[in-house]
């Protein structure tokens, strides 16, 4: 039982994929987490910077904020364990300045997954949807989890209905002999 | 002897999914162009940047557009077979020099041989962000109605030549010839 046990939990990793993903998703090192917060704070290009002086204070912090969680939403292609806003790698660089400039444009958050999603594909979503192609991902571990359980289940019924250990009469005595002497002959 | 069987069927279908995953790259990505058409682009020629090029001259042929860099140590790894390649005329092949300096570049071409009919200059990588450029080297296949039939990201490789894509473009190239 502990062995087909342990051998579904790891299934159950391998099935899901994003437990594994997630674990080894190194929060970023502390030079490229200040970079990201620089950025998102300062808006390098000069139509973000544009947008920002004609909106009001509040709506820029609105905006960064937004800008933050596209950039936490979105896969790292080329250090796939990364988010866009957490990578230190060139193309996330040039991502998040997309992503700078998309927001002063008056995109919405869709439109700017969709511009992503059409070049890089499901895969550069954190959350990806569910799809053909994705169910095994969405699915996989609940039905390996429900598959668990009914083998637990059979199981504990078939342990339920082996018949009670009938003893012999010889056996009882000798049960008996033991209980009254406490030690073994 | 039953009390195995289970167990015993886990840890093969454990094994079969793990030995699976050893021949699969995580790192390659189905792109998400492949029967999409080719987003455009106008970019100036790297070597007369007072020139520009778009892939609407292609309209109608079987072509190649393979993302180099002069920068890319793997670029070079797979230089030797674009060179091949080109030479033996199977489609032309035209580079996108991805984030490089001109100059450096040029140098490379002169230096390694050139295997493209042209190469255009995509300083910005904005080209390649419309092509879901995320690792170069990177070769595309279009057919002659501009569609992306083929993507590979990282450098290829003679069997990847001969096993995919010469016999897709001959494919795509007889299926232009038909009508």
């Amino acid at each position: 039982m502990t062995k087909s046990g342990i051998a579904l939990a790891l299934v159950f990793c391998c099935a899901t994929g994003r437990s594994f993903a997630d674990t080894d998703c190194f929060p970023g090192d502390v030079a490229s987490g200040a970079k990201a917060a620089a950025e998102t704070a300062n808006p390098a290009l000069p139509r973000a910077a544009a947008v920002a002086n004609v909106v009001s204070p509040d709506a820029g912090r609105h905006d960064q904020v937004r800008i933050h969680d596209l950039e936490s939403s979105l896969r790292c292609l080329v250090c796939q364990n990364e988010t866009i806003a957490d990578s230190t790698a060139d193309l996330a660089a040039d991502l998040r300045a997309k992503i700078q400039e998309q927001v002063a444009q008056g995109l919405t958050d869709d439109q700017i997954r969709d511009y992503m999603v059409t070049r890089y594909g499901d895969f550069v979503l954190y959350d990806p949807p569910f799809r053909q192609a994705t169910w095994l991902l969405w699915i996989g571990p609940f039905v390996l989890l429900a598959l668990g359980f009914f083998v637990l289940a059979r199981m504990v019924s078939q342990r339920r209905r082996l018949p009670d250990a009938a003893l012999t009469d010889l056996e009882r005595q000798r049960a008996k002999r033991l209980l009254d002497e406490g030690d073994p002959p | 002897m039953k009390r195995f069987l289970l167990p015993l069927l886990v840890f093969g279908m454990l094994s079969g999914v793990l030995a699976a995953s050893l021949t699969h790259a995580p790192g390659s990505l189905p792109s998400a162009l492949i029967g999409r058409p080719a987003p455009m682009f106008d970019l100036p020629r790297l070597d007369t940047p007072t020139h520009r090029f778009t892939p609407h001259a292609l309209k109608g042929q079987v072509w190649v557009m393979n993302v180099w860099a002069s920068w890319c140590e793997s670029c070079r790894d797979e230089h030797p077979l674009l060179v091949a390649f080109s030479r033996n005329s199977t489609a032309p092949v035209y580079g996108l020099d991805y984030k490089d300096d001109s100059g450096a570049a040029m140098r490379w071409l002169a230096q390694a041989g050139n295997p493209y009919i042209a190469s255009v200059s995509d300083k910005l990588g904005e080209v390649g962000i419309d092509y879901g450029v995320y690792g170069v080297p990177e070769t595309f296949v279009m057919d002659r109605h501009g569609i992306v039939r083929y993507k590979r990201s990282g450098p290829l490789t003679q069997d990847e030549l001969d096993t995919h894509v010469l016999p897709l473009i001959h494919r795509l190239q007889r299926e232009a010839a038909d009508d």
